[in-house]
């Protein structure tokens, strides 16, 4: 990858990535629009204009955190000691946010589509730039609840040296493992990348 | 007598309503350039700014980003989750 810089022409950050590299963020990214799809859409309301309503406004949320830590992290609780405050909030904007998360996400695989036409390049308009660094962010909280990273010290280690919770774990699931970890290194490195061209 | 100091409770007791702060935590994901930026290009903080309360968060384990009504610092969590930040709302005085 040669990492972004800004294309003084039009204001649009460029980077270049390999095929293996556009194939990988292409995959997390669905990943993370398939993980928050079923949140996203509206409910199965039969009223067609009801669903249209529920849609638009965004209502209809859980009414707690979602059981798969990943989801939980990505849509968390507003309200650290008031679980009353908490579902009302959810109820109120967790559609809307899974929503926005999708439609990043899916901004992010259509610059990918693009890139993959033309050699590679990936190039960024400004609001392509900010779907970008909320994606990354998602996808890299994401591996990060599946590595079990979950303190400043875990961040430090590698993939290998985290506490395993599953006894069965050979080495496969180690290797699988050390491979996570690098690409979740190298996806805060693109982040990094754009913050920099950002300047 | 009576009257004005009800009205003056009344008052205090508003004052109170409005504070309500937005508090960001740390998380051992985000970077702490990421947090920064996040910082100065939503609260439109300077950098000075911005890297003090991101090194709050970082060495506190949470920093308060935000005072106001309470709508408002639901307004600017619901912004940091899109960011993928963990942030919170609660009362000024809790």
């Amino acid at each position: 990858m040669i990492p972004f810089a800004r294309d003084l022409d039009d204001e649009s950050l460029v980077a270049s990535l390999t095929q293996p590299e556009l194939s990988l963020i292409h995959t997390l990214a669905a990943q993370v629009a398939d993980m928050l799809g079923d949140l996203a859409r509206s409910p199965s309301i039969t009223d067609p204009d009801a669903a249209a309503l529920y849609e638009a406004v965004g209502i209809g949320g859980s009414a707690a955190l979602h059981s798969d830590p990943a989801i939980a992290r990505l849509l968390p609780d507003a309200y650290a000691d008031d679980a009353d405050a908490s579902r009302d909030f959810r109820g109120l904007t967790e559609r809307s946010l899974a929503a926005r998360k999708v439609a990043n996400a899916r901004v992010v695989i259509d610059s990918l589509d693009v890139a993959d036409e033309t050699s590679g390049e990936v190039r960024l308009a400004p609001a392509q730039v900010q779907s970008w660094l909320r994606t990354l962010a998602d996808i890299r909280l994401t591996i990060a609840v599946r590595l079990g990273i979950e303190t400043d010290d875990d961040a430090e280690l590698k993939g290998y040296e985290l506490e395993d919770d599953d006894q069965t774990a050979d080495d496969q699931t180690d290797d699988d493992k050390l491979m996570m970890r690098d690409v979740y290194d190298w996806l805060g490195w693109v982040t990094e990348s754009l913050l920099e061209a950002l300047e | 007598m009576t009257q004005t100091i009800e009205s003056t409770e009344i008052r205090e007791e508003t004052v109170l309503d409005s504070a309500w702060i937005t508090l960001v935590w740390n998380d051992p994901v985000n970077l702490m350039s990421y947090v920064s930026y996040v910082f100065r290009s939503y609260f439109g903080f300077s950098r000075e700014e911005a890297d003090k309360r991101m090194l709050q968060v970082h060495n506190d384990g949470r920093a308060v980003v935000a005072t106001g009504a309470r709508e408002e610092m639901e307004r600017h969590v619901e912004a940091m989750h899109d960011f993928g930040l963990w942030a919170t709302v609660q009362k000024a005085d809790a």
